[in-house]
């Protein structure tokens, strides 16, 4: 008996309690109608099945995709771009009336994300979007813009709060990919040659330097040694002149006898008198 | 049980089953005069079914009813150790893994997106479909490829479990975006190679505050490039410019070798000369020095004795000329002032440059 009213209970709070989970919206239906939104997290009461009906609403925040769209720049450059926005429901009875589900929604946002990107990027060159010049990049702006164009259709006519946006990808058409290899192709080339002439200037500047700095060293040491010799003859007949000085009547009688003695070689035919010093000395003695 | 099975048959039969199942029917009977019993332990298990052991990598939170207990306090995070929640449908528990660092592959900007799938082939194609091959655009429209592992941890375990329907995928939209933004901003040279370590910080800062902003409770705890390459349509030409990079770099190192080796060799000459140039003038000066002595003391001698002294030197000095000349011929004086028998030859030159050592 007591089980049976135990069971009776459960089934009946089964029926007409319904518990709002934490980041999810229920709205309660009556016949079809929604009669209530219940956003607070917490158990709340309804009328059983089949008279209410209670259908949640996810409130958390999701991401969307949108497919890779072709889109033309102020400068006429097609770009593809693949754009995603971090969006979630912020009015649930608007969201369940207008779009009914996450499906329904994402379609809305798609075609919402791609109005917008066409006209926002046809304001914009591609520099904008990539450029090594930091200062033309105006991705944040574009971003802004693009948020701006849709968030107060997407929370005014669907019950959506578009969060954030922006590229998930930026492309090129596949024609305008192959110019750029042509280019990218061209570019190494410039820089392979760059580096082998740099090499070789280089190379050259420091063989040159090298040359001439060795040279420089052996000039430099070649008239050092010139100079050390000079001095050291200049010194020497400083020297002999001085000694000479003090008795010049013998040193002209060595030189004359040095200067003999090295005009007189071995192919020298000496012709004497026997009467000569010291041949005299044979005849003194005959 | 076939048609002609007769009636004393069936009654046997049915005493017989009813003898075998007495048994089961008396447990049965038993069994269900103990129904409060089963029923009371199901209650204390259902009872008992909230008690969750926290792991220690891990926090938890507890809705009772859909409705977060202790939300917008801290208390709201209950901590590792066994957690007394109510039993379900009362109590749910959520356990989040706060201490651990998943690590997230981004392959969207590969050109093969899905590891192994697309296309080796890819690199043959004269052009690139983004569509199956991903790329970035580089700040000078360059195209690289690039795969990215983000290492992610939990850092706001309610926002994380509550507020966002699919945190790996916002994560992985976040550090796209980023890493277009950083890598269109630089250079393809910038990205390749020097930029890198700036690059990933980029990616990292704008990623965060990306994730920051729509509260995502997840932390980037860091980012790697795990691959980052020219299109195979043109690597042959980036490999090109790092040879020659090498080469000229290799061209270099060895004008520095020349010089390296000149230098010292050149210092090395200039040494010699020097030391020459120094020891014959010592040589010199002591010779000087030497022969200077010598006079002194001979020019001494002479003062006091000139006349000897002469003789000496003339005598020595004679002989060393008659012993170092060719030949020496003796002639008798002439006889009435002329010389009677002199006959001089003189030897036919046959050439005036050999001077030296040649016979006579």
């Amino acid at each position: 008996m007591a089980v049976g009213i135990a069971a009776l209970v459960v089934m009946l709070l089964w029926a007409t309690v319904v518990t709002v989970r934490q980041g999810e919206a229920v709205i309660v239906t009556r016949f079809g109608r929604p009669v209530k939104v219940h956003q607070e997290a917490g158990p709340r009461l309804k009328l059983p099945w089949p008279i209410d009906d209670a259908l949640r609403v996810d409130l958390r925040t999701r991401v969307f995709n949108t497919g890779h769209a072709e889109l033309l720049t102020r400068d006429r450059k097609n770009v593809l771009v693949l754009t995603f926005a971090f969006w979630k429901v912020s009015d649930p009875l608007r969201f369940y009336q207008s779009v009914g589900s996450v499906a329904g929604a994402e379609a809305k946002l798609d075609g919402l994300l791609t109005n917008a990107q066409i006209g926002v990027l046809g304001r914009y060159d591609l520099e904008a979007l990539v450029s090594s010049k930091p200062e033309t990049i105006r991705v944040e702006a574009i971003e802004e813009e693009i948020l701006a164009a849709t968030t107060e259709v997407a929370r005014e006519r669907y019950g959506l709060e578009i969060a954030d946006v922006s590229f998930k990808r930026i492309s090129l058409p596949e024609e305008n990919v192959r110019a750029v290899f042509k280019q990218m192709q061209a570019e190494r080339k410039q820089y392979a040659a760059r580096y082998e002439a740099e090499g070789d200037l280089e190379a050259t500047r420091i063989r040159s330097e090298t040359d001439l700095a060795a040279a420089r060293i052996r000039a430099e040491a070649t008239s050092e040694a010139a100079r050390i010799r000079g001095e050291a003859e200049a010194e020497a007949a400083a020297t002999y002149s001085a000694a000479h000085a003090k008795d010049p009547e013998l040193y002209r009688f060595l030189r004359s006898l040095e200067t003999l003695d090295k005009v007189v070689g071995r192919q020298t035919t000496l012709v004497l008198r026997t009467d000569s010093e010291p041949f005299s000395l044979l005849q003194d003695d005959r | 049980m076939t048609a002609n099975t007769s009636g004393r048959d069936r009654g046997e039969r049915h005493a017989e089953l009813r003898r075998l199942a007495q048994p089961l029917a008396g447990s049965a009977r038993w069994a269900f005069g103990r129904l409060h019993l089963w029923l009371g332990l199901l209650g204390v298990a259902w009872c008992s079914s909230g008690v969750t052991v926290v792991q220690p990598d891990e926090v938890a939170l507890v809705l009772r009813l859909g409705s977060l207990r202790g939300a917008g306090t801290p208390a709201a995070v209950r901590q590792p150790g066994v957690l007394l929640a109510l039993p379900s449908p009362i109590d749910e528990v959520i356990r989040v893994p706060v201490r651990k660092v998943t690590e997230v592959e981004l392959r969207d900007l590969h050109y093969d997106p899905v590891a192994g799938r697309a296309a080796r082939s890819a690199p043959n194609r004269p052009t690139l479909d983004p569509t199956t091959s991903g790329y970035a655009l580089t700040g000078d429209q360059n195209i690289v490829h690039l795969v990215v592992v983000a290492r992610v941890q939990v850092s706001d375990p309610v926002a994380w479990a509550l507020g966002v329907q699919d945190p790996p995928a916002l994560l992985r939209d976040a550090v796209l975006a980023a890493l277009l933004r950083s890598v269109g901003e630089l250079p393809v040279d910038n990205v390749l190679a020097e930029g890198r370590e700036d690059l990933l910080d980029r990616v990292q800062e704008r990623a965060q505050a990306r994730l920051d902003e729509v509260g995502a409770g997840l932390t980037l705890v860091a980012l790697e490039l795990t691959e980052l390459v020219p299109p195979g349509q043109v690597r042959d030409d980036f490999t090109e410019v790092q040879n020659a990079f090498i080469g000229s770099g290799t061209k270099t190192r060895q004008a520095e070798e020349y010089r390296a080796e000149q230098l010292p060799k050149a210092q090395g000459d200039a040494d010699v000369l020097l030391r020459d140039a120094r020891v014959y003038a010592e040589d010199l000066l002591a010779a000087a020095r030497g022969e200077v002595l010598a006079f002194d003391s001979l020019a001494r001698e002479h003062r006091q004795n000139p006349a000897a002294v002469r003789q000496r030197l003339y005598r020595e000095g004679i002989d060393a000329v008659l012993a170092g000349a060719g030949r020496v011929r003796i002639l008798p004086p002439p006889a009435a002032g002329r010389y009677g028998e002199l006959r001089i030859t003189v030897p036919t030159s046959r050439t005036t440059a050999n001077d030296d050592g040649a016979e006579e």
